[in-house]
């Protein structure tokens, strides 16, 4: 038999958070984790974390279970990782298993902190056992823990945080995401999740929703369809997606089955995602002995989760004797969640917490007063300035705390949208790399006569190298112009600044590149004349249209240049930065598609 | 603009890249070329790319016997693939005339070492199984004769000749040219620059670059339309030349059919527009000669201008014994992408070593259009 004081059952954030206040209050804790590694879903949570800039906010989900672990007191912590909790018995004795030794142990604790996180959810439809449907949370830890990319063209169904972030760290380890299905008339995760996966060009289906997987003997395509406001399917409307993979991100439900064997109460709250545990807003279960946090209490984020463990771990404490000042320090953690689950985004949550907890709730309290930070840039704005397009309440104000000269201010509500004092940015640009939602970007209209400085915040690998043609992309990820690659500012976060040029016309509305027209792409389609071949060819100096169509035959071919012709002059622009408009791009000539000299000897008269 | 150098090319095309890559080859750095637009936006880049030893005068057979041997060594010495091929040229004789005319051109040709012959109708068809030799009479056959990229060649003159120390000035258009001591200042519209020698490979145009300097020079610019077909898939095919209806045509290394012919009736112009009477024309002539590619699809057509001289042989050399350092590389009448190596080369000669060594071009100076003293060139198309 272990004994101890305190028993955490799951090492995510909630119980790398509880472990904390239990073992700075000196209590005896142990942690059992059933995965071999620490760090619940932050283990592959490659994202920058929302939230306040002193609760980490800004940092990838990745670190922060090393930062956690720093604070938790070594000489009061042991941890079983490997070890799955799987009884809680009548006479309170805890069972865990030893997955390695396949040994089945017993832990006495005085009390238990239940973090067992959540389970994904799914949907059923047509064939979804077929092998290459997968949890988003799997296809996740396949991915950013293991190194294993599931599949090459990905669909992926659910347009929440799970499915937004996973979609683009697909894109980031060379995926395809072929379409994100949602079945809501909007994403239910962050805007600024959902612009950046859409400025890469990945379409979402909103109102939309699979109904059928098919392939041989793995995933070769799904069909889905539009549904109306009852969810019915509408005739006529399915479509065939050809895609290796599914990814499903329906949503996430508790995972605290092991708390309902003890006989404590359990409720089932919509808003919370399923069966949680009665709980107090100091994450007590109806138990004295039993406490929750995390997913297990009802599905959030990570960031409140960190926080609920971190109550859990001080409850335990208090009921242990071993908190002087419970009032004081509950009251940090408390403020802190009440203002992570502020806005439209958190409100669900905090409606469900209020239920559980009888507090009055006032459906006042979920309408916000958005405050307007669009702001007009005055004509004669020759100084690089920021554009910063967070639109949405989310939690959260690394901007504010990033910025150097007090330019963005967010206040104590950090809900509250970001808004720029113009007059005090120096367009200095750190803000872009520190902002979780890469929403931030950095506007130059000094750069050259008639081009604009675009800087992007960046973290798709290989990254460009300065000099380099690329295409700009709007908000949708549709290609609108060519554009070069002026600078590339490395950052230690791994959120990269490329500042790329476009023609003015075009500032507006480009946030995205991408690589440029390079490789084996081809141009030329009438003659495979390559990306490659053209800008070989530019770097020789073939950069006069008419010259580089002689040197290459570009254009020459059966449609005579009405495919590329475009393309190449701007690949000609992206290179030299010359204005090359005035320039000859050949002159068509009869006939205008290719006629055969039959055509031509048939009589026809003088 | 650099304010001085030795030589000044006006002209961007195959015969002032050819003279500047020779120049620079022979040690002269210091040479600045003028092109009003883009590297061959004159007449080289609308050429056929044909290139043939098979003419009627001495003096043409020799420059393009020499220009074969250099463009034989100049993928290795330039190191810049042409799309060179020789596959020879046929050249079909259709009355007893063009029989007798050609009996003797070959005779004259075989003098000079060309390797060539008078075949029959039969033999011509063994060589182009396709030809449609039912009026044929005889025919004349080159086997080094051949097609090259006249657009390619040109870049890589120009490019070697850059590496060799020649500026070329894109986009710069000179306006005039004034007598300074010795010298002449060319004057263009991006800056002036003074220089010892000129070379006039203005093409078309040379006859105002003549005029800049206050001399009238018998040339004239000629429209030639020319069209090319889909690519097919290659087949060793000369080029076949047909004097009798005016037409000239061959495969070029890409796949397509490159053709042109000779309109009598073409007034002196500038003008490079497309006329559907060409296309018209031309049909007749193509399914006529190779009646099984009628349904062969045409891609484009296009026209050049000829720099026709009066003897339709080009003009080499000083321009007048008043200004022997003013050269002229003119006149070459819708051959001067074959005879570009070997002029080039001779041009070079003359300024840096003082007269042309490799080929004799005496008679193919100003002099004799003066005297009225030359022999004319009839195989022209």
């Amino acid at each position: 038999m272990i004994r101890t004081d305190v028993l955490i059952i799951g090492g995510g954030p909630a119980g790398l958070g509880a472990a904390i206040e239990t073992t700075n209050r000196g209590l005896k804790t142990l942690l059992v984790e059933e995965n071999p590694i620490y760090g619940g879903q932050l283990i592959k949570q490659t994202h920058k974390f929302f939230g306040s800039h002193s609760h980490f906010a800004g940092t990838r989900g990745i670190y922060i279970q090393d930062e956690l672990l720093k604070e938790i007191k070594k000489e009061h912590f042991s941890m079983l990782p490997g070890h799955s909790a799987v009884g809680i018995y009548d006479d309170g004795v805890i069972g865990i298993y030893d997955s390695k030794k396949n040994r089945f142990k017993k832990v006495s604790a005085k009390k238990v902190i239940v973090a067992t996180g959540a389970s994904e959810k799914t949907i059923p439809f047509k064939n979804n056992d077929l092998p290459g449907i997968y949890g988003a949370g799997g296809v996740q830890t396949l991915m950013n823990v293991y190194g294993v990319l599931p599949g090459k063209k990905i669909l992926m169904i659910g347009a929440g945080n799970i499915g937004l972030i996973v979609s683009y760290q697909l894109i980031q380890a060379g995926a395809d995401v072929v379409g994100i299905v949602e079945a809501l008339p909007k994403a239910g995760g962050y805007d600024v999740h959902l612009a950046k996966i859409r400025r890469m060009g990945v379409p979402v289906f909103f109102k939309h929703t699979i109904v059928e997987a098919f392939g041989q003997d793995s995933v070769e395509g799904a069909l889905i369809v539009q549904i109306d406001n009852k969810w019915k399917h509408l005739n006529g409307t399915q479509m065939q997606l050809e895609c290796d993979t599914i990814c499903l991100a329906v949503g996430l439900t508790p995972s605290s089955e092991i708390l309902m064997q003890t006989g404590i109460k359990m409720t089932f709250s919509p808003s919370l995602g399923g069966y949680v545990p009665v709980h107090n807003e100091f994450m007590q279960t109806s138990s004295p002995d039993y406490f929750v946090g995390g997913d297990a209490a009802g599905i959030g984020e990570a960031t409140s989760a960190i926080i609920e463990g971190r109550l859990a771990g001080i409850s335990a404490s208090d009921s242990l004797g071993k908190e002087k000042n419970a009032e004081k320090a509950y009251k940090e953690h408390v403020d802190y969640i009440e203002k992570l689950r502020d806005g439209n985004t958190g409100i669900k949550v905090k409606k469900g917490k209020y239920e559980l907890w009888n507090k009055p709730w006032d459906t006042s309290m979920e309408t916000f007063e958005k405050k307007d930070n669009t702001i007009k840039i005055p004509k004669g704005r020759t100084k690089a300035y920021v554009s910063i397009e967070c639109y949405e309440d989310i939690p959260c104000n690394p901007c504010e705390i990033s910025c150097h000269f007090k330019a963005i201010t967010v206040g104590p509500n950090i809900t509250d949208l970001p808004m720029l004092a113009l007059e005090k940015c120096t367009g200095c640009m750190s803000c872009l790399a520190q902002c979780p939602g890469l929403a931030i970007f950095g506007i130059n209209k000094n750069l050259a006569p008639g081009r604009t400085g675009i800087t992007i915040p960046y973290e798709l690998l290989p990254l460009p190298e300065k000099g380099d043609p690329v295409w700009g992309a709007d908000r949708d990820g549709k290609i609108i112009c060519s554009a070069r690659v002026e600078a590339v500012r490395k950052n230690k976060n791994k959120t990269h600044l490329i500042t790329i040029s476009v023609e003015n016309e075009y500032a507006e509305n480009v946030r995205h590149f991408y690589p440029g027209a390079s490789g084996d792409v081809l141009i030329c389609r009438c003659l495979d004349i390559t990306a490659d071949e053209i800008n070989d060819a530019i770097d020789r100096g073939y950069t006069d249209f008419e010259e580089l169509k002689r040197y290459l035959r570009v254009t020459t071919g059966p449609c005579q240049g009405r495919g590329c012709r475009q393309l190449i002059m701007n690949m000609i622009r992206a290179k030299t930065g010359e204005d090359v408009s005035s320039h000859s791009t050949g002159t068509p000539r009869p006939p205008e598609s290719a006629l055969p000299f039959s055509a031509f000897t048939k009589g026809g008269g003088k | 603009m650099k304010a001085a150098a030795d030589v000044g090319i006006i002209g961007g095309g195959i015969i002032g890249s050819a003279i500047g890559y020779y120049l620079t080859k022979m040690g002269l750095k210091d040479i600045v070329l003028f092109e009003k637009d883009y590297l061959t936006s004159g007449c080289t880049g609308r050429c056929g790319g044909g290139i043939r030893q098979q003419w009627s005068t001495s003096d043409n057979v020799k420059l393009a016997k020499r220009s074969v041997e250099l463009f034989e060594k100049y993928e290795d010495e330039l190191d810049f693939d042409f799309e060179y091929i020789q596959q020879g040229y046929l050249i079909l004789a259709f009355t007893d005339d063009e029989v007798r005319d050609f009996k003797k051109n070959v005779a004259m040709q075989k003098k000079h070492g060309l390797k060539v012959d008078l075949i029959s109708p039969r033999q011509a068809k063994k060589i182009v199984p396709f030809l449609n030799t039912n009026d044929v009479l005889a025919a004349t056959y080159c086997p080094t004769d051949g097609l090259a990229n006249p657009f390619l060649t040109t870049f890589g003159y120009a490019e070697r000749a850059s590496e060799g120390g020649m500026t070329i000035l894109r986009k710069t258009r000179v306006n005039s040219i004034e007598r300074k001591g010795g010298s002449y200042r060319i004057r263009t519209d991006k800056g002036d620059c003074t220089v010892k020698y000129i070379v006039n490979a203005a093409g078309p145009w040379a006859q105002e670059a003549a005029k800049m300097i206050g001399y009238d020079i018998p040339v004239e610019p000629e429209r030639h339309q020319i069209l090319v077909t889909e690519p097919l898939e290659r087949m060793v095919c000369p080029m076949v030349v047909d004097f009798y209806h005016g037409f000239y045509g061959s495969q070029e290394k890409r796949g397509g059919f490159v053709m042109g012919e000779s309109d009598p009736s073409e007034p002196v112009s500038y003008k490079t527009s497309s006329h559907w009477k060409f296309v018209e024309s031309i049909s007749k002539k193509f399914t006529y000669l190779f009646p099984r590619f009628s349904n062969v699809k045409i891609l484009r057509q296009w026209a050049g201008s000829y720099c026709v001289s009066p003897d339709a042989q080009p003009i080499l050399g000083p321009i007048s014994a008043d200004d022997p350092n003013y050269f002229l590389a003119v006149g070459y009448s819708g051959h001067g992408f074959m005879l570009a190596p070997a002029t080039g080369e001779a041009i070079a000669e003359w300024i840096v070593k003082g007269k042309p060594l490799t080929t004799d071009i005496s008679h193919l100076t100003m002099e004799r259009i003066e005297k009225g003293d030359y022999s004319q060139e009839y195989n022209v198309v």
